[in-house]
């Protein structure tokens, strides 16, 4: 465990010494504001289920922004001869990589504290959504970011690591919206893939373990593709 | 300490290595000498554990690579090609991070990062953002890198690139020394460096192991006949007919005339053995002084040429005293 807290706290420092950091949570919560603003304007009421609907959906564009550096920098610059000779097994290496991730998005996500202050200041409105719609919010960020450091370790370019973690959102996204206008039976099977149709139901206020077990695995499943990829490559 | 046996290396579309076999006894120093792209770098991937051989197996200290990778890992200290930098770092900040890696106790840490910072001379730099350091100090800050947790054996993949000459000698010195704790296996592509500190020396070409000796042994084992120098008081045309005369010599050329009617000659013989004495009586006959005679070495330079260009000229590997020049002195090697 220290091995991996040393490896996800030199990740929290870099990371936040880093520009990238602040451009991406003003971002993130800039298109917030518009979503905050809007229903507010809109709709008149006290509400922030609404705005967090959307929120999931900026994140799917900012997850592989976070994650593309993750490692396919580190193997460009050869700093991956570092961790891969050390004593130190992959798992603790990419868990390591992943806890800074998560934590740089909890970061990110506690800045919505400012919007909601804001609300709970003038008005009452139920606790229960917001607090079910943040644990949706986490859970599939996690995925994202997940999913954003397999692709990372696919590649030694950003570029391309962070495209293809962004195509593979994207398609998890489009999954969604095919199986919800096709309809039938179909429809549902491929919309049960969609990474974000779980979050819908996380936004109703409603904590579902079957939604809670889909991203848990899907958490699981890439990371164990991740370390078993960075394993596999000492073979080639 | 080390033991390579028979690694195989096949990448997907470049040449790998092939059979290698070598073992490094424990306090030895042993220096990878070999061309650009010759499979230097993967034979260090592989000892260190980064990449994994197609076929063969490697041992460290009584570990197998495929059945204990930590155990391997643990006694490795490893400085890349490229060293393993965060140039957003600070020295310090960088070095305890790498120290926390390789298991350095909490306690031990600041200890720890201040001796590898004064064996490597980055007292001066230790605030600074590695980013902002020059190529011989961001080399350094690798070295020290590994040598954190002193481990046993130190895999050092060209350690004296880009340094200036007075870091060369103060690195090649610092890797002298820590040969006496440490088992080293060094690449490097420049010769004299290799033959100044290196105990043995693995010569590899096209990703084969072409000759594994001493130095010393190497220049011996490729000394066909001998090689001797001589300085003689007499013309060139009055000197050329007495060497032409003699069967033994195989092969002389001629180097340079010297004030006073001197000429300086290297001479090749085709056996071991009398030729110096042949010279002096050959010489004192034709009452030719013979002012100086000196017995010349290959350098490892020449070896290194002989072996991995012989390929290109099969018949005539070692016979080439007037394009590589007089070799080193044997004096010098020591």
């Amino acid at each position: 465990m220290d091995k991996i807290t040393n490896i996800m706290r030199r990740e929290l420092s870099s990371y936040f010494l880093s520009p990238i950091a602040y451009v991406l949570m003003a971002v993130f919560i800039a298109l917030y504001g518009v979503f905050f603003t809007g229903v507010f304007v809109t709709y008149g009421v006290a509400n922030l289920q609404f705005s967090l609907a959307n929120l999931l959906l900026v994140f799917l564009f900012i997850a592989p922004l976070m994650t593309m550096r993750a490692l396919a920098e580190e193997r460009k610059l050869g700093i991956e001869e570092l961790y891969m000779t050390a004593p130190i097994t992959t798992t603790e290496y990419i868990l390591g990589k992943f806890l800074a991730l998560a934590i740089s998005y909890l970061v990110m996500l506690s800045l919505l504290l400012i919007h909601f202050g804001i609300v709970f200041y003038f008005a009452k409105p139920d606790w229960g959504p917001v607090l079910s719609s943040l644990t949706g919010l986490m859970l599939a960020g996690f995925t994202f970011l997940a999913i954003g450091l397999f692709t990372s370790s696919l590649s030694d370019s950003q570029i391309i690591s962070g495209l293809a973690g962004f195509g593979i959102l994207l398609s998890y996204w489009l999954l969604g919206w095919v199986g919800n206008s096709m309809g039938g039976k179909w429809g549902e099977i491929i919309g049960n893939l969609s990474l974000l149709s779980y979050y819908q139901d996380f936004n109703k206020g409603v904590i579902d373990t079957k939604n809670i077990i889909f991203y848990l695995s899907n958490i699981g499943v890439f990371l164990f593709l991740t370390i078993r990829h960075m394993e596999a490559r000492r073979w080639r | 300490m080390i033991e390579v046996s028979n690694i195989t290396k096949i990448y997907p579309n470049q040449r790998g290595v092939k059979n290698i076999n070598f073992t490094v006894a424990k306090g030895e120093l042993l220096g990878l000498l070999g061309p650009n792209g010759a499979g230097k770098t993967t034979i260090m991937r592989m000892v260190t554990g980064y990449l994994y051989p197609t076929r063969g197996t490697i041992k460290v200290g009584g570990c197998d690579l495929f059945d204990d990778p930590l155990g391997v890992r643990k006694q490795i200290g490893y400085l890349p090609e490229i060293p393993p930098i965060y140039p957003e770092m600070s020295v310090l900040d960088y070095l305890k991070f790498a120290a926390r890696l390789k298991g350095v106790k909490k306690r031990e840490l600041n200890a720890e990062t201040n001796r590898v910072m004064e064996l490597t001379g980055l007292e001066q730099v230790r605030r600074q953002l590695i980013g902002s350091l020059s190529k011989g100090f961001r080399q350094r800050v690798g070295l020290a890198q590994a040598l954190l947790n002193s481990p046993p054996v130190l895999i050092l993949d060209e350690p004296t690139v880009g340094l200036d000459p007075k870091q060369i000698i103060e690195i090649r010195n610092l890797i002298s020394n820590l040969a006496h704790e440490h088992t080293v296996i060094l690449s490097s592509h420049i010769l004299p460096e290799v033959n100044l500190i290196c105990n043995r020396v693995v010569i590899i070409d096209q990703g084969q192991l072409v000759a594994i000796d001493t130095p010393d042994g190497l220049a011996r084992q490729l000394r066909e006949g001998q090689k001797v120098e001589i300085t003689v008081k007499g013309s060139r045309p009055e000197i050329e007919p007495v060497l032409k005369n003699v069967k033994e010599i195989r092969e002389w050329s001629f180097l340079e005339t010297l004030p006073d009617n001197t000429c300086r000659f290297l001479v090749q013989s085709e056996t071991e053995g009398n030729l110096q004495e042949l010279l002096f009586k050959t010489f004192a006959k034709a009452d030719l002084p013979l002012l100086e005679m000196r017995t010349v070495n290959l350098s490892l330079e020449e070896i290194f040429l002989q072996l991995t260009t012989e390929e290109d000229d099969p018949n005539n590997p070692g016979n080439k005293p007037s394009v590589s020049g007089p070799g080193k002195e044997d004096a010098a090697n020591g």
